[in-house]
């Protein structure tokens, strides 16, 4: 680290989880979020120069969604390449009386990947990325306002996909 | 976030989240906590959008496929995202250059303009000596022009 700055390594070992976390939880599957770190971190590295020391992790969830963002809209032009479902999702055969926690947590992750990007990207940045709507305001270039709108919106739609779910109250 | 931009009146259920979040100044929150205590269906939204907040941040840690971060962190082995896309290859930025660098200079070897190899006219130029010999009555040249070098195409 130099001058508070870390190193494009340091930045991958010490916050590689963190960017993957949020990557995946934006893609909603392992191959696209793996794309996602990749090219984000291609531009922390580009851009470490002109990081100023602060907090990390937001300047790391902001390029991340950036990069989220930009691909999601390079889908839209070539919808061949839409968001595929995830590979990964392995969806229970049937209901059961006794949901465990690990399919309620894939019923939240499809719910969630099933939110239209406008809401999903500020729910994921406040929840899972655990940024200040200041944050998400300036990461994605809106009011508060709509950040925090957005926000009541994506939970709503949420709950309203998983209210009939067993094992969510 | 400011309380004091939106008056207590004015306060739409998207305060709610912005309540649980803590993103509420003092007066906001107070304001909200006042329609909570008189009104059970804010207090029921407010139960519901908790529940579903908590159920996405406590949604498990996720890391990347194993060897993930063996490739990423190898030296100078940055992953090309398109090349990556397309077949999941893993191409170093800095190996696709040297590889256009390869390319260049196979393609600078193919391409580049070559002098024509000189294939002097020899017989011409002996039949030339001749002539020019005779005119000065040389005997022995003059009789070059007659000769076929063997060996050497004209």
């Amino acid at each position: 680290m130099v001058d508070g700055i870390p190193t494009w390594e340091e930045v991958a070992r010490e916050h590689g989880s963190f960017l993957y976390r949020v990557a995946y939880r934006l893609a909603g599957n392992h191959d696209d979020a793996q794309d996602l770190v990749q090219e984000a971190l291609l531009r922390v590295r580009k851009g470490l120069e002109r990081y100023e020391p602060g907090s990390l992790e937001g300047w790391l969830a902001r390029i991340v969604t950036n990069v989220f963002l930009d691909d999601v809209r390079r889908r839209k032009r070539r919808p061949a390449d839409a968001f595929p479902d995830d590979p990964d999702r392995v969806l229970p055969e049937s209901p059961s009386a006794e949901a465990s926690s690990s399919e309620l947590s894939q019923e939240v992750q499809d719910a969630l990947a099933a939110l239209p990007t406008e809401f999903r990207v500020p729910v994921v940045l406040c929840d899972v990325a655990d940024q200040s709507y200041e944050q998400i305001a300036a990461a994605l270039d809106i009011p508060l306002g709509t950040v925090r709108s957005r926000i009541h919106r994506g939970r709503r739609l949420l709950r309203d996909a998983l209210t009939d779910r067993e094992g969510f109250e | 976030m400011s309380g004091t931009e939106f008056g207590a009146g004015e306060m739409d259920e998207s305060f709610l989240s912005a309540y649980l979040d803590g993103e509420l100044d003092a007066v906001a929150r107070a304001a909200l906590d006042a329609r909570l205590a008189e009104s059970p269906d804010w207090r029921a939204e407010l139960a519901a959008l908790r529940t579903v907040r908590d159920a996405v941040r406590s949604l498990p840690l996720v890391d990347a496929p194993p060897g993930f971060w063996d490739r990423v962190l190898a030296p100078e082995d940055v992953v090309d995202l398109a090349a990556a896309r397309r077949g999941r290859v893993w191409v170093s930025r800095w190996r696709a250059l040297a590889g256009a660098a390869a390319a260049a200079a196979v393609m600078g070897v193919v391409f580049v303009p070559r002098p024509e190899p000189v294939q002097p006219a020899f017989a011409k130029i002996t039949q030339s000596h001749a002539e020019r010999a005779s005119l000065g009555n040389d005997v022995v040249t003059n009789l070059a022009g007659a000769v076929v070098p063997v060996g050497i195409e004209p």
